[in-house]
């Protein structure tokens, strides 16, 4: 409002008050029309364009345009109880809830909306305003309402009028504060016949009385008016009238009060028709005649008098040198204080009897302020002020300086004077209030109120100057010691202040709508505060300060969820979730349980209570999910975090895997072991994809066989969330409408609970069914078992990838060809142990099991790791190693059952000609064919001796790979699958052997072998079993002989010492031992000696004490005893065995030529006359034998150890030197460690010295 | 507040030229893989960095700047002579101050270097030791809100090796 | 005493907030912070003219405005980071010493290369300091 319209306004609330006196019979007539007499006039009041002269105190006349009075009945002149009148205001905010609740308020607000909002955002406020100063009205300590003027209403059917008249004005009848003697009972009185046209009495005869009663009560001040002249039946509705009194009559429970002091009972049925069904056209004219003459003639004229009478009492008594002196020395006469001292005292004011000087001079004022003379309203506040100030009269002293506030405005008088006054005002109503605080007792909430009015003045003041920022302060000082609902109502407003003022003071704003959104919340008007709360929202979110927006989410979600719009409060909750981590876990929890509480509450909306029907109950729980997903889009859920980069998809198209760790090994080596039986064009399924015109990659995957993704759920929270029916959402293309996608896919479902701050991998596995393709979308979960939550994967490549084909890995794509059911093997090896000694042989089982159902065939074993050898045929599991290793134990089988081993041969499978292999550096026989036409039928087994030889010490890495077809001809992309084998085995070191040659004295057929034993194994103990001289490259065989001669000598660690005889033969090698064997090797000879055999010749090393030079004696049973060199799995390894060291040996050739000595260089040959150098190849077979804690054990245990359990046996192939001259000199050269050097030398000067001999 | 600490120039040099080289290492290796250009980014963005940490050091307690002209002066005088020990020698700016040249004739972090003999123009070899510094004032200058392009200029006569000029140019 | 301090960035959002008092729930002091950006605004706009010494450009704004039982005191650099303290004893001390302490705390936290510019400052050392500073 500018500051003209704010003075009208004020003008509007203070206005003379004219009291009502009808006879019961005169208010009778009235409510024919519904109305009390008073409520007849009411809209009459309102007086305009008069013109009409006043003069008051001042010598000049002014003119008032318009004018306006209050037309009251008797008993509603009187202040209303402190409760009813709150109660009354708090009905207009509810209500005023109400009525909001249909525009769209409740909706966040952007904030430029805040700013171009034209209409006014708080329309019930100016409706509460007045509300609030009308419930004021009437106080003790002003006179603005006392009553001025008095109509008394008498019938003209009444028998004697005026004695009516002159009784009407009892005590009976006067408001309350005359009788309290506050309010000056001297009015004006006017006296008005009512004559009721319906009534039998003619106007005749009413106007009789009025002449009479005009001679006796004085011609000016009666009046007869006639109303109720309608003649024809009520009701028709030829003439409709605007409704003049609508808002304008008395709340029920007034007019009920004012009925039944007049004695008629409760208006109900008098209400009959609309308001002033009976009055026509002419009676509204008189009715306005009547207010119009006596507020023009009488009442201001009167007004004036009393002005003028009073204002010169009052120069007489205060004006003037004389009085000012005395009032100047605090003299002045003793107030009459009679009246209860109780309240008043109380209140802070001593109790004025309207005849005081004091009130006499607030009647004045206030009088002068009636008729708009602020002047002179003004002086005579002034004076009063101090009066009261002197007399400490907190209250009427407030209301002086509040009436000079308002006068000052009205004047535009100083502003900074007027805000003092407000100032003061506000203070000492404040100090009249109990000091300890905010209306306990209705004293200090009228008290408060009072002050509060003040404030309200002050800010509209204010706010009519355009001032906001200063109209801020009064409504936030009223605000602290007001009740909530006002101090929200008022806190509000100045939010608002702060919006409108220059510069703009949003986040002012903000904060106070916050506090007014407090308040509301508090008082419980909800609706309220969940305005003020979306009205912010716009000023705080999305700036980055969490805490303000956490909790505007927070009240705004529990809010929203107490007036029952839970989807509402669910889109304020889950904001909570996503962006809390900052706070304590037990807020966390608060905020989960809400959250959680409102879902569920959701869930099970419009579900009665009680039992039901499955059927109900099942359409109830989807209406329930309905509502769920309407209010909460599963996408939104931010619990738990899926973490997009960790997705990791397992799966099998034609490569499948037997245990997870030979997942680990990467995906070269196994193309490298697979390239043998691999057809080259075939590089893989997802390979051929690309080729097709489909630009799109997908991997490929099998109907039937598992899919796993591995997602990782994230755990934000400090608190444990439960998160259970994980699973992958999917899609199959080529699904026809209606059928229920399970028939193509069934899905896994996990559950998980996360710990506070934990992030876990979780497998989720689905099972496709049908041929088509196959699409996984996202990861569904359900939130607590109450909300549910989806995450969709990325299906496009990540940016920076190329496009095309090989944008995302296999192991990341999400898209499947499925293919038609295929055969797959499954397959593990029986009884492979995790540790090995060096060199030792082992057979164990391979177990090949086809898990699916179609057959399959055309198996073939690749392995690219020399100590893998694959058993030709079944037979070869008959008995246990090393048993099955000897002599005779290899009985003969068919070829055709027998597989072969051979280089890579690789077969097409889709022309199924011969295509050449890719190139292996595999040095042998890498690639195992199964006997032609095994066929492993669906669900079928297949057991196959598998022999695995440990080479060096260390960590021993198998790794194989079962190639397989389908059987008969299989559509899709994939013809052949691979099962990938891993396997790791710890190599522990057993024996070390070496052989060395040198001629023997005497002989020249005759060769010394000398083999040096050492045991590197700390713990173990070792038999040497047999030893074997391979036939050699020239086609000849050695003879072993043991030597019999004291020249064993066993090389303990440290000292030497001799053995005893025959030592020889019987070789345990105890832990960390050395010893040595000597040989006679003779040359020729064929079959003379024991163990000779196609490959070569054996000698079987009996224990000590079953006869020296065992070998003739026992020689059927060591025959038996001995292993079969000529066993082709033998023959293989040692083949191996013998490639490796080869090139072992050209490697260390190579290194050493740089580091050679050029003497020694002289001296020793060139590489190449080397290589045809005859060599003997030697195999000692040795024994496990008890664990080291039988370290040297005794001939007999032995022999129990030998044959006891199933002994582990292991082969070392040994290179002698050959048997040129200088070969002690290479071996100097070659040997590798010093010790063997040192023999070597000590062995090597006779034939040195023979050959310088010979070169004589 | 706590004593200034200090380190020694050489230091801080060598520092300063391993940096380079390294990020010029960097880039010979990504040549190939096409982004040959990273360490220019790079060096820029940790001066961008350094140059904000030091504006906010240099200003404390220091009246806030009214317009552009002033963060510019304060550049030249103050910020630069923390730095390298001496005022910006000439300043330039063109009629709409959207434009600014700062040339330091003798500009310390050039001192040290010296080109081979063969190598007659400097401008190539010196020019991405001169990286790091545009992104310092930028750093600077976009702290004190200022949003600028920052690019250097190195003279072309042998005479004066040291001399370059950045060209500060306010969006 | 001091009962809370906070640093607030170039474009208005919190790069650290600490509460010294007993019933620190920050969220109050959010808020009053929050209100304290609007009188800054207005201390900067309109863009003092470049009058120097201590007149408009002085960095120290001191007494921004009081709730019903706070003094809310700002100091904004030079690179428009503004410096919020809120006291909660009616006389005031030199603030301006303070804020300068305030300040370089600020400054060695973010010559801390690990800290982001720009991002919230989560440093112990820095909150260290500025709890020295409120007790002192």
């Amino acid at each position: 409002m500018r500051p003209p319209e704010l003075k009208n306004w004020l003008r509007g609330i203070y206005t003379p008050v004219v009291q009502v006196i009808p006879t019961t019979d005169a208010e009778a007539i009235c409510l024919k029309n519904g109305l009390t007499f008073a409520e007849t006039l009411r809209p009459f009041c309102n007086l305009r364009n008069l013109n009409v002269p006043i003069r008051t105190a001042g010598e000049h006349a002014y003119r008032l345009q318009d004018f306006k009075i209050r037309i009251l009945n008797a008993k509603n002149i009187e202040q209303h109880a402190v409760e009813v009148a709150e109660e009354q205001l708090t009905q207009i905010v509810s209500q005023a809830a109400e009525v909001a609740t249909d525009e769209g308020w409740s909706k966040e607000k952007q904030i430029g909306e805040l700013l171009n909002m034209r209409r006014d955002p708080t329309p019930w406020f100016t409706k509460y305003q007045s509300e609030f100063l009308n419930a004021l009205t009437f106080s003790d300590h002003e006179a603005f309402d006392h009553p001025v003027a008095c109509l008394l209403v008498v019938p003209s059917t009444d028998p004697d009028p005026v004695k009516t008249f002159l009784d009407l004005y009892s005590t009976h009848n006067v408001p309350t504060l005359i009788r309290e003697g506050i309010a000056d009972p001297q009015l004006l009185k006017h006296y008005v016949l009512l004559h009721d046209m319906q009534s039998d009495v003619t106007l005749e005869r009413a106007e009789q009385v009025f002449i009479e009663m005009k001679s006796t009560l004085g011609a000016g001040s009666c009046q007869l008016v006639a109303i109720n002249s309608r003649k024809e039946p009520e009701g028709d509705s030829e003439h409709v009238r605007p409704d003049l009194w609508g808002d304008l009559c008395d709340p029920a429970w007034q007019r009920a009060a004012h009925l039944s002091h007049l004695g008629i009972d409760s208006p109900e049925e008098l209400r009959m028709g609309k308001n002033g069904a009976q009055l026509t056209e002419d009676d509204l004219v008189t009715l306005d005649s009547l207010v119009k003459d006596f507020t023009i003639k009488v009442m201001l004229p009167y007004m004036e008098n009393r002005v003028v009478s009073l204002n010169q009492q009052v120069t007489d008594t205060r004006k003037g040198l004389k009085n000012q002196l005395k009032s100047f020395w605090g003299y002045r006469k003793e107030k009459p204080k009679s009246g209860p001292e109780g309240q008043d005292a109380l209140a802070g004011g001593g109790h004025y009897a309207y005849n005081s000087p004091e009130s006499q001079l607030r009647i004045l004022a206030d009088l002068a302020f009636l008729l708009r003379d602020y002047e002179l309203a003004l002086s005579h506040y002034r004076l009063l002020a101090a009066d009261y100030k002197a007399d400490k009269a907190w209250k009427r002293f407030a209301g002086v300086q509040e009436a000079m506030g308002l006068t000052l405005f009205m004047t535009d008088g100083a502003r900074r004077e007027m805000e003092i006054c407000f100032d003061s005002a506000f203070q000492s109503y404040s100090r009249c209030a109990s000091p300890n605080g905010v209306g306990q007792s209705p004293v200090d909430m009228g008290m408060a109120r009072y002050s509060t009015r003040s404030m309200l003045f002050l800010s509209s003041i204010f706010r009519s100057h355009g001032m906001f920022r200063d109209a801020t302060l009064p409504l936030m000082r009223a605000s602290y010691q007001e009740s909530p609902l006002r101090a929200a109502l008022l806190l509000e407003q100045s939010a608002y202040c702060y919006l409108h003022s220059q510069p703009q003071l949003l986040r002012k704003f903000g904060f106070h709508m916050v506090l007014a959104g407090q308040r509301y919340n508090s008082c419980h008007q909800r609706w309220h505060a969940i305005r003020a709360y979306t009205t912010v929202l716009g000023v705080y979110c999305s700036k980055g300060w969490a805490y303000i927006e956490e909790h505007l989410h927070f009240a705004l979600g529990r809010q929203v969820s107490f007036i029952g719009d839970l989807a509402g409060s669910v889109q304020y909750l889950v904001k909570l979730l996503g962006a809390c981590s900052h706070q304590p876990a037990a807020l966390q929890a608060t905020y989960l349980r809400e959250f959680l509480y409102v879902m569920q509450c959701l869930s099970e909306q419009g579900r009665p209570g009680g039992d039901m029907d499955p059927a109900a109950a099942a359409a109830a729980a989807a209406a329930g999910a309905a509502a769920v997903a309407a209010a909460l889009p599963a996408e939104d859920l931010p619990l738990p975090e899926v973490n997009l980069e960790r997705i990791h998809v397992h799966f099998h198209d034609h490569r499948s895997y037997a245990s997870p760790s030979a997942v680990q090994v990467g995906e070269e080596v196994w193309s490298q072991v697979e390239a043998p039986v691999v057809p080259v064009a075939q590089a893989g399924p997802t390979w051929m994809d690309g080729n097709k015109a489909t630009k799109e990659v997908t991997n490929t995957c099998v109907a039937g066989e598992e899919i796993g993704v591995d997602v990782e759920l994230c755990n934000r929270l400090q608190v444990q969330i439960e998160v259970s029916q994980v699973r992958l959402l999917c899609a199959h293309e080529g699904r026809a409408e209606g059928e229920p996608i399970s028939d193509y896919v069934e899905v896994q479902e996990e559950a998980i609970s996360l710990k506070p701050g934990e992030s876990s991998l979780l497998r989720l596995r689905l099972r496709p069914l049908r041929e088509g393709v196959l699409r996984i979308q996202a990861v569904q979960w359900v939130l607590c078992s109450v909300a549910p939550g989806c995450k969709r994967f990325r299906q496009d490549p990540p940016e920076g990838a190329r496009p095309g084909d090989r944008a995302t890995p296999p192991h990341k794509r999400l898209v499947f060809t499925v293919v038609p059911p295929l055969p797959r093997v499954e397959a593990k090896l029986e009884g492979l142990p995790s540790v090995m000694f060096e060199g030792e042989i082992h057979r164990c089982i391979l177990e090949l099991s086809n898990v699916a159902r179609p057959a399959l065939q055309n198996i073939k074993l690749s392995t690219t790791s020399p100590g893998l050898l694959c058993g030709h045929c079944p037979q070869e599991l008959k008995g246990a190693p090393p048993g099955c290793l000897e002599v005779g134990a290899q009985e003969e089988v068919p070829p055709e059952s027998c597989g072969s081993l051979e280089r890579a041969v690789v077969r097409d499978p889709y022309t199924g000609e011969i295509v050449p292999a890719a190139p292996t550096s595999v040095p042998f026989d890498s690639v195992f064919v199964f006997p032609p036409g095994t066929v492993l039928e669906g669900e079928a087994q297949l057991r196959w001796p598998v022999w695995i030889r440990s080479g060096a010490a260390g960590l021993l890495a198998l790794n194989l790979v079962v190639y397989y077809e389908p059987q008969g001809a299989c559509p899709g992309p994939i013809k052949y699958r691979v099962l990938r084998m891993g396997a790791q085995i710890q190599v522990n070191p057993s024996v070390r052997a070496e052989a060395q040659l040198s001629p023997c004295r005497g002989d020249l057929q005759r060769h010394l072998l000398n083999v040096h034993l050492q045991s590197l194994h700390p713990s173990q103990q070792f038999r040497v079993r047999q030893l074997s001289c391979l036939r050699s490259t020239r086609q000849e065989l050695w003879q072993l002989a043991p030597l019999s001669s004291p020249d064993t000598l066993e090389l303990a660690p440290g000292e030497q010492k001799p053995t005893p005889p025959g030592g020889a033969c019987g070789v345990p090698l105890t832990p960390s031992s050395q010893s040595r064997l000597l040989f006679h090797l003779t040359k020729g000879r064929e079959g003379a000696a024991a163990g000779a055999s196609g490959a070569a010749s054996s000698l079987h090393l009996e224990p000590a004490g079953s006869g020296r030079g065992g070998a003739e004696d026992a020689d059927e049973e060591a025959a038996a005893a001995m292993v079969d060199m000529d066993h082709w799995a033998v023959v293989q390894f040692l083949r191996r065995a013998k490639a490796q060291h080869l090139a072992d040996q050209a490697a260390k050739q190579r290194s050493n030529s740089l580091t050679r000595r050029p003497s020694i260089q002289a001296a020793g040959p060139s590489q190449e006359e080397r290589a045809d150098r005859e060599q003997v190849e030697l195999v000692l077979v040795w024994e496990v034998g008890a664990d080291g804690s039988a370290g040297v054990a005794s001939p007999g245990g032995e022999r129990a150890l030998s044959v006891a359990g199933p002994a582990r046996m292991g082969v070392h192939f040994m290179h002698s030197n050959s048997l040129n001259a200088e070969a002690p000199l290479r071996c100097v050269l070659e040997g590798p460690s010093p010790h063997r050097c040192a023999a070597a030398c000590w062995e090597a000067r006779a034939p040195t010295l023979r050959l310088r001999a010979r070169g004589l | 507040m706590a004593p200034r600490r200090e380190v020694a120039e050489s230091c801080l040099e060598f520092l300063y030229i391993e940096l380079v080289q390294s990020y010029e290492r960097k880039d010979a290796e990504c040549a190939e893989k096409g982004d040959g250009r990273a360490s220019r980014a790079a060096l820029e963005s940790i001066g961008f960095q350094v140059g904000q940490q030091l504006a906010e050091r240099y200003t404390i307690d220091r009246a806030r700047f009214a317009d552009h002209l002033e963060v510019i002066k304060f550049i030249c005088k103050e910020f630069w002579s923390e730095i390298f020990r001496k005022q910006v020698d000439h300043l330039k700016t063109n009629r709409h101050r959207a434009l600014f040249v700062l040339q330091d004739d003798r500009f310390r972090w050039l001192r040290h270097l010296s080109l081979p003999a063969e190598q007659t123009s400097n401008t190539e070899a010196v020019a991405k030791y001169l990286v790091f510094p545009c992104g310092l004032i930028k750093g600077a200058l976009s702290s004190f809100g200022v949003n600028c392009e920052v690019t250097a200029e190195i003279s072309e006569d042998a005479r004066k090796p040291t001399q370059c000029s950045f060209e500060v140019r306010i969006k | 005493m001091i009962v809370c301090a906070a640093v607030v960035g170039p474009s208005y959002n919190p790069l650290h907030l600490q509460t010294f008092a007993l019933d620190d729930d920050p969220l109050k002091y959010h808020y009053i912070v929050h209100c304290a950006l609007d009188v800054i605004d207005e201390r900067l706009s309109p863009p003092s003219p470049r009058s120097r010494g201590a007149g408009g450009n002085d960095p120290c704004l001191g007494y921004l405005y009081s709730t019903e039982d706070f003094k809310v005191y700002g100091y904004v650099s030079n690179t428009h980071v503004k410096f919020l303290l809120v006291l909660d004893d009616p006389e005031t001390k030199d603030v301006r010493e303070l804020f300068h302490r305030f300040h370089s705390a600020y400054i060695d936290a973010v010559s801390n290369p690990f800290q982001l510019p720009g991002h919230s400052i989560t440093s112990r050392s820095f909150e260290a300091r500025l709890r020295a500073l409120a007790s002192s």
